[in-house]
């Protein structure tokens, strides 16, 4: 289904949900959860944060649909829920959060990729992945949403701008310290890697 | 080219975001820079390494097994609400009334420091001064201001009312102050010039 027979079908779902059929609603979730639950995890890098707030996420747009005003996609309008969400949780949380939160969770990665490395040659870049992961973990919440919806969604500026509710050059200055913060944190690993 | 630019271009390039003519001059400048080529070397390695983080691997029973709490906490809430609902709730402002004095004087300093540097080049063009002191008066305020990204934006709106109350209302004059005169530009640190080209666009709306 190309994005605009999407975004009509998503319009059916959005009027029956407001109408107060709740598996209308449950419907359009489905199509999307998993796309929030990777945000909220690129930026939250836990697990358990990212299933709350998940939860959190779609329990706020469903009080909130009747300001829906179809600007943008139902999911585009739920992207933004669950960045402003995140940020608040990141910011509460505070810029000293763990890394347990992080070693908790980590029992539910998907490891198979280290799997294929042989274990000396590689074991630098698996320290970097760390290491990389741990920085992420530090940025400030604002650095690591630009950086997740840019780097690790793909998105661009404007897209990403759309999103956090800031200008283009604010993104793109975000990014160019995010990453200056990044290289210098890891400069060790990424000059011998 | 300065090396302080051509890092932020590398990131906005790594992006797809640096257009075609800039490309080509940082192109020219990595190739005769040592410290840039290793700087863009490991920017690439760590957008590589960052797109390659494993996500957490969740089987299909725990998105169902999340659909179904969510129907469970929908059945306790009660149908959608049909009237406006502010998705932010308006919050306090970030800083109190007596640091906001501190920073309503610091943007004044700078308006100080931006109609200085409008009148002199404006009325007698080049002049023999250092304009260090702008620039880290401006760095110092951005250290100080960190990674506060409501006070940032604050501060932003105050430079953009300092550069209003010197250069006057926002007809084309200010564009062609900061634009026309490249000396203005050097002066200032990269961050400086891409806040005072966004809010400057934002005013004059180009």
């Amino acid at each position: 289904m190309n994005e605009n027979m999407q975004d009509a079908a998503d319009d059916g779902l959005v009027e029956r949900a407001k109408s107060g059929q709740m598996e209308a609603y449950v419907e359009l979730v489905r199509g999307i959860q998993e796309k929030i639950y990777h945000t909220i995890f690129g930026m939250t890098r836990n697990h358990e944060d990212a299933d709350d707030l998940t939860q959190e996420t779609f329990m706020y747009a469903y009080k909130a649909l009747g300001s829906f005003k179809r600007k943008s996609s139902f999911y585009t309008w739920a992207y933004r829920i669950a960045v402003n969400l995140t940020l608040n949780h990141l910011k509460k949380k505070g810029r000293e959060k763990g890394r347990e939160d992080f070693e908790d969770s980590a029992a539910v990665f998907d490891r198979t990729e280290y799997a294929a490395l042989s274990p000396e040659g590689d074991s630098l870049k698996k320290e970097l992945k760390e290491k990389l992961e741990e920085a992420i973990g530090k940025l400030s919440p604002a650095y690591k949403a630009a950086f997740n919806l840019v780097v690790l969604q793909g998105m661009s500026h404007a897209k990403a701008a759309k999103l956090l509710g800031c200008s283009e050059s604010t993104v793109s200055w975000r990014m160019h310290k995010a990453r200056k913060m990044l290289q210098a944190r890891l400069q060790p690993y990424l000059s011998e890697v | 080219m300065r090396c302080r630019k051509s890092e932020k271009w590398i990131s906005d390039g790594i992006d797809g975001n640096l257009a075609v003519r800039k490309r080509r001059k940082l192109d020219a400048h990595v190739e005769a820079c040592g410290s840039c080529r290793a700087y863009r070397f490991h920017l690439g390695k760590l957008q590589d390494e960052a797109k390659r983080l494993p996500g957490p691997a969740l089987s299909p029973e725990y998105w169902q097994d999340s659909i179904a709490r969510l129907q469970a906490n929908l059945a306790r809430t009660g149908p959608a609400e049909q009237k406006e609902f502010k998705l932010r709730p308006r919050q306090a402002p970030a800083f109190s009334p007596g640091p906001r004095w501190a920073w309503a004087g610091a943007a004044s300093v700078l308006a100080v420091g931006l109609g200085f540097y409008f009148m002199l080049f404006q009325g007698r063009g080049f002049l023999e001064t250092s304009p260090l002191a702008f620039r880290d008066q401006v760095n110092m305020l951005y250290e100080k201001i960190g990674d506060n990204v409501d006070l940032e934006a604050e501060f932003n709106s105050l430079i953009r009312a300092s550069i209003l109350e010197e250069a006057g209302e926002p007809d084309g004059e200010v564009k062609h102050l900061l634009y026309g005169n490249s000396l203005f530009l050097d002066s200032l640190s990269d961050e400086e010039v891409q806040i005072l080209e966004a809010e400057i666009s934002q005013v004059l709306k180009i």
